[in-house]
């Protein structure tokens, strides 16, 4: 189906459900036979129609397209994937393959069949990507292509960065996450990047505390392998602190 | 949104690029066609212009993130705004309501400057007039149209969010009738009369049972028919976000789901709920901010001394033994003993 296909079926469906004449529906926007070119695909929609009628309507365009796209969206998807293989949530997995299987171009077949052998997810990503370069990726997400892969890349460089120590690098993919966090309603990104933060405001004691209580909260309801307990443990002989009485001091300030 | 603004950024991205205008327009239109599209002389189809973004190697869609990530490097500000609005943090709202107003903003930002603006003034002085709280809450519905908006059929995420932000806010102060057309509203998404066109559609399944459970609880008055369906959507919700991930939404149910087991005396429950809740709450990094609002709430169930109790004898539980949330979520008492 092609898009003004489609487009021009949700337009009529739409009209036929709030049960507006044509006249009605196409007012200020277009004439009657015009309309009638466009539904029966005789003439091209030209871009301002389709522009006005998203605009009397209160459509979004990006959201209407998505919502009437017969295809997924793959890389969503082989992020999701990602995403999960990380959280070892695989029983949602299965699914997203099948949802994909049809669509993966040979790269993206190449990218998922690495990623369900867990293989490493560096090599994965440089392999599709080509790159490993933070500052190119960041061009990339920019320009709205490969979005949600590049976010899961930068996850996993940012870990590898903090386990090697490269405190230059790891900075640089926080303060993308960072920044991407504060924009985004997708409030995973705060569980690796509050990690990320902590390490780099090691020097700034308050600073630093508030994001491991962010994270350590956090992997409560994102970790479901590690218990809170030994994960707190570990995180108290790291940083050499002791993080529960720090929740204990904020609940008791704010409750007595 | 115009088309001659959207031929501007596939012009600038050609050049960008640096790819020859001659080779870019070969076979799809004229030089001087597409001058006259540039000048808005003329506009194109929706064919010619897939086939300018297919030269760029863009899909429509893939074109549009790409000026949405744009404006989002411009709206950065705007975007933590209503975060913080989101989060209850109106001291942080207000310095950056303070700091937007020097940019320049369309109509929609000013209008929605204005309704934050409105939102603040009206909680900071909440309770001090009941009277006056009503008439200023029917200002809000008619200021907004928030009513008329609960009457369509397909939502785009923004004007759903919108509703949302104004329901949590005001509700409770409604009228029975004006709350029970959000409850229909909310009804409507689960049982397939409404929907919302874009995003995640697990999100949104957990997004409209949140709101529903919370409109149900935020009643004076809840049927017994009700608070067992509002009991078993909370345990759905919580559920679904294990895959959804929506942390922000556990503080809500956890929260609801605590308060009504505090209410109903069923202490277990309450206190692993209240723990939950308050762990999300330090998962936003903004627990001062949002803590009063939960102390506020909680006063209604419990006492002070209790939630402190409570709360640190479930952090001891978790420091000694190994717990893993999701298990414990499936063990949650589902409130449906509370029906009756």
């Amino acid at each position: 189906m092609t898009y003004q296909h489609a487009l021009v079926n949700y337009l009529e469906t739409y009209r036929k459900k709030h049960r507006l004449t044509i006249d009605a529906f196409i007012e200020d926007v277009t004439s009657q036979r015009s309309y009638y070119r466009y539904i029966e695909l005789t003439q091209d929609l030209p871009m301002d129609v389709l522009l006005a009628f998203t605009s009397k309507y209160d459509f979004d365009l990006k959201e209407l397209l998505d919502f009437l796209s017969d295809t997924p969206d793959v890389e969503f998807y082989l992020a999701k994937i990602r995403r999960f293989k990380r959280l070892k949530r695989h029983q949602y997995i299965d699914s997203y393959v099948h949802t994909i299987k049809d669509y993966v171009t040979e790269d993206q077949e190449y990218f998922l069949q690495s990623m369900l052998r867990d293989e490493d997810p560096l090599t994965c990503f440089q392999q599709y990507f080509k790159t490993d370069l933070i500052d190119e990726l960041i061009q990339r997400y920019e320009s709205g292509k490969h979005q949600p892969l590049i976010l899961e890349y930068m996850i996993d460089l940012g870990a590898t960065y903090l386990l090697e120590n490269e405190l230059v690098l790891l900075k640089k993919v926080t303060d993308f996450l960072d920044t991407i966090r504060k924009q985004s309603s997708d409030r995973y990104l705060d569980y690796p990047a509050t990690l990320f933060l902590a390490h780099i405001h090691k020097e700034n004691k308050q600073l630093m505390i508030n994001f491991m209580l962010s994270h350590i909260s956090l992997h409560l309801f994102f970790n479901d392998q590690e218990s809170f307990k030994s994960y707190i443990e570990k995180m108290n002989l790291q940083f050499q602190l002791d993080f529960p009485s720090f929740f204990i001091e904020i609940i008791v300030k704010n409750f007595t | 949104m115009t088309t001659e603004n959207w031929l501007y950024d596939i012009e600038t991205l050609r050049i960008e690029r640096k790819i020859n205008q001659a080779l870019f327009l070969k076979e799809i239109v004229s030089d001087r066609q597409y001058r006259r599209y540039l000048n808005g002389e003329s506009t194109p189809t929706l064919t010619i212009f897939l086939k300018l973004l297919e030269r760029l190697n863009y899909t429509l869609p893939t074109f549009l993130t790409y000026l949405e990530t744009k404006k989002m490097k411009h709206n950065q500000q705007f975007d933590q705004l209503r975060f913080a609005m989101i989060d209850f943090d109106y001291t942080t709202s207000k310095v950056l309501i303070k700091d937007i107003k020097s940019m320049q903003l369309s109509n929609d930002q000013i209008e929605t400057l204005r309704l934050y603006e409105t939102l603040i003034d009206f909680y900071e002085k909440l309770g001090q007039n009941e009277q006056l709280d009503k008439t200023r809450v029917e200002n809000i519905l008619n200021e907004t149209n928030v009513l008329s908006l609960l009457n369509h059929t397909y939502y785009s995420s923004s004007t759903f969010s919108l509703v949302n932000l104004l329901m949590n806010k005001i509700f409770n102060l409604l009228d029975q009738e004006k709350q029970q057309r959000f409850l229909s509203f909310y009804l409507d998404f689960i049982e397939d009369r409404k929907f919302v066109l874009d995003g995640d559609t697990l999100e949104n399944k957990q997004m409209v049972y949140s709101y529903y459970v919370s409109a149900i609880y935020g009643r004076s008055y809840i049927s017994e028919a009700e608070t067992k369906k509002g009991g078993q959507l909370i345990k759905d919700a919580i559920l679904l976000t294990k895959e959804t991930l929506m942390s922000y939404n556990l503080m809500a149910l956890n929260y609801l789901n605590s308060s009504m087991c505090y209410l109903h005396h069923l202490n277990e429950d309450a206190k692993k709920s209240l723990f939950y809740t308050f762990m999300s709450v330090f998962g936003t990094g903004n627990s001062e901010g949002i803590l009063p609002s939960f102390k506020l709430a909680f006063s209604q169930v419990t006492t002070s001394q209790v939630i402190l109790k409570d709360f640190k004898d479930e952090l001891k539980r978790h420091l000694e033994k190994d717990t893993y949330y999701q298990e414990e979520v499936l063990s949650y008492n589902d409130l449906s003993t509370c029906a009756g």
